[in-house]
């Protein structure tokens, strides 16, 4: 490419990065923000809950401030710059992005989730299937029908009857499928990333 | 050492273990021979099934994935040009020569023979390694346990995309994750906004699942491939013979020694196949036969990726820092169990780790038999429309997050991190840095409080004591690294025009 060519492709990387250069620094901020609540080190523990929390923030604010500075040095090194900046699978993110795909696939997945307790598994699961498939383009009327009716089922027995997990039964069935006992948003008793473990 | 093997091979001897083994082996493969699901998603995908398992059976599951994962890319790549991960994408370039020259079925096997004979290797070592580093690392203590996840995650940040900034800033949004929750010494809520469902902090699997099977599957509604509408059935994998194999000694003992190297570091699967791929031409008899069907070209890289999984091992087992998705994600499923990865695990649970041996080695001779047995099964998932594979994949990632603690808030969190995940990977910060950030990020934390109770607020403890030190070192340099290249460049271009300006005199 030349460097004629190069510089649209340049401008709308660099205020890509400078966007996510802003974000960085948002986080880093909100970061700090929220950091003045917690409690400050004691002599028992120097660190305290505040102490690791405040070392990312300025990881954040140093990375955002790094990112900027790259994007405003790009002109410099133009190649270079766009080549780092490259998505790493470039490969198969040739072609165009179908942004309305991509839209209301995200819709039919938060949907679905928030349908899922209320509805039920077995009753929620084919439509979802459906929905998905068709907002994909589409496959065969056969292949549609034995997907939707068959996986649900075979993830239902994988589940439910193989592995002991109760799925969501909804509102229509809340006993059969186990689901009185499951929808409760407390806290998990297992393994989690913070304080739990 | 032999003991704990001998006891190691001896767990596997049940039918669950057995069957584990099996059905990892060919999820592993049917999942990584799908376009879109590399190792690492195969793994996670069923991350919630081991929950119900015991540690050991949860190991066999997975090693059988990883494994399997290692060849099942390897499929598509020389049937159809389309590698079903990264790291099966240097046999592209001669195993689908070779398939157009008829011979697909010979490409097939020498990817399969050669990727466990590296498989094993690797494993071979990283046995040898891991219990003598297990005894060494023993003697740590906070402030060297906290400068080796400093280092870990250093070095994973660097590597894993193609710009070190956004690496480094993905894997402070993992260690950011962590510090959600009950404060893991003084128990005081941190960042929970007063919502009692994140005291317990996230769900670990819940945000792996999100960042690796709901990201992925939303690029891939996002950006669908081309659609597979020819490929031959009536292949079958044909193995080479012992002349063959000896013909094949130096790359696929270029590619073990690769892979490992690469493993350890973290680089990943795709750097060790692709660098195999170089060293194997570059120390070739028949160099100009690379690129236009070479067996060499296709058992170089496969040996490195599968020898890339004992490399990446190492520092994941003996000092509790993965060095690849794949590897956090054994030490996910470690926590999971209630086992704490880090330098204690040898001593605490050998038990657990020899089992893991022990599955690794029987997986990669599993491996030959399964990978013979299920290639038409692969061929036939290849396939499979994308949109019913895509629609799957989210129903299995959403049901088996519920799965976990039968608690929507969990599979809330996934979709939450799914589109994190995505807007991550489209903007090249790579998730799987933040799923390194993640896993080390309890221990950081609590290894850096420690260290500084331990010398009363002052920070020169991690000065004072010398493998502290040098590690930190270390993870100094590998961040500076660019700015050093950078001087070095530019002192040897002021150098050059002189040079050439003192030859023309």
């Amino acid at each position: 490419m030349n460097t004629a060519a190069r510089q649209p492709q340049l401008r709308r990387q660099q205020h890509v990065d400078l966007a996510l250069a802003g974000t960085l620094l948002l986080i880093g901020v909100l970061l700090l923000i929220a950091i003045a609540g917690l409690p400050a080190g004691t002599s028992a523990d120097p660190v305290g809950p505040r102490g690791f929390p405040s070392l990312l923030a300025v990881g954040f604010l140093g990375s955002a401030t790094a990112l900027a500075a790259k994007a405003m040095l790009a002109r410099r090194h133009p190649r270079a710059y766009l080549l780092a900046s490259a998505d790493p699978d470039s490969a198969d993110s040739e072609g165009p992005v179908l942004r309305s795909r991509l839209v209301l696939a995200s819709i039919t997945i938060v949907g679905y989730v928030l349908l899922l307790p209320i509805v039920g598994f077995l009753l929620i699961t084919p439509a979802f299937i459906v929905a998905l498939i068709i907002i994909q383009g589409g496959v065969a009327t056969r292949s549609l029908i034995v997907m939707a009716v068959g996986f649900p089922i075979a993830v239902y027995l994988l589940f439910a009857v193989l592995l002991g997990v109760p799925l969501p039964g909804g509102v229509f069935d809340p006993m059969s499928l186990g689901v009185s006992d499951t929808v409760s948003l407390g806290v998990s008793d297992t393994v989690s990333l913070g304080g739990g473990r | 050492m032999l003991e704990g093997l001998g006891s190691g091979f001896l767990s596997l001897l049940t039918l669950s273990g057995i069957l584990a083994m099996l059905l990892g082996l060919i999820w592993g493969t049917i999942g990584a021979a799908l376009p879109g699901i590399s190792g690492p998603q195969a793994m996670a995908l069923l991350l919630p099934l081991t929950f119900v398992m015991d540690v050991g059976t949860a190991l066999m599951l997975l090693a059988g994935v990883w494994v399997g994962a290692n060849y099942g890319g390897s499929i598509p790549a020389i049937l159809i040009r389309t590698p079903g991960t990264a790291s099966n994408a240097a046999a592209v370039i001669d195993g689908n020569a070779l398939a157009r020259q008829g011979k697909a079925g010979k490409a097939l096997g020498v990817s399969l023979v050669c990727g466990c004979i590296g498989g094993f290797i690797s494993v071979v070592l990283l046995i040898a390694l891991v219990v003598p580093l297990g005894q060494i690392t023993l003697s740590f203590a906070s402030p060297e346990i906290f400068a080796l996840t400093v280092f870990g995650l250093t070095v994973i940040a660097t590597v894993a995309g193609p710009s070190m900034i956004k690496g480094i800033a993905a894997a402070l949004f993992g260690l950011l994750l962590t510090t959600v929750g009950l404060d893991q010494i003084t128990g005081a809520p941190r960042f929970t906004f007063g919502r009692p469902e994140l005291l317990s902090g996230f769900e670990l699997i819940a945000v792996l699942i999100g960042f690796f099977a709901i990201a992925e599957m939303l690029y891939q509604i996002a950006r669908p491939g081309e659609i597979i509408s020819k490929i031959d059935r009536s292949v079958n994998t044909k193995l080479p013979t012992l002349r063959e194999l000896t013909a094949l000694r130096r790359s696929t003992a270029i590619g073990s020694g690769v892979g490992i190297v690469v493993g350890m570091v973290g680089a990943g699967g795709a750097v060790s196949s692709f660098v195999a791929y170089g060293e194997a031409k570059r120390w070739s008899k028949e160099p100009e036969k690379f690129g236009k069907g070479s067996m060499e070209g296709v058992a170089a890289p496969e040996t490195a990726n599968n020898s890339d999984q004992g490399g990446a091992l190492v520092p994941a087992l003996a000092l509790g820092i993965p060095s690849s998705a794949s590897a956090a994600i054994i030490l996910a499923a470690l926590i999971l169990q209630g086992v704490r990865p880090g330098p204690a695990l040898m001593a605490e649970r050998s038990d657990v780790l020899y089992t893991f041996f022990a599955a690794l080695l029987v997986t990669n001779v599993l491996m030959l038999p399964v990978g013979i047995a299920i290639l038409r099964l692969c061929i036939a998932m290849v396939s499979v429309r994308a949109p019913l594979l895509i629609s799957g994949v989210l129903v299995l990632s959403l049901i088996g997050t519920y799965s976990l603690n039968r608690n929507p808030t969990d599979v809330v969190v996934a979709v939450v991190f799914g589109f994190i995940g995505y807007a991550m990977k489209v903007y090249g910060f790579s998730p799987a840095a933040a799923v390194l950030g993640l896993v080390l990020g309890y221990i950081m934390e609590g290894e850096l409080r420690r260290s500084m109770m331990m010398s009363l607020g002052s920070p020169e403890i991690f000065l004072n004591r010398p493998i502290a030190a040098v590690v930190l070192l270390l993870a100094a340099l590998v961040l500076l690294r660019p700015l050093i290249a950078r001087v070095r460049r530019g002192m040897r271009n002021s150098r050059a025009p002189r040079r050439r300006s003192r030859d023309r005199i």
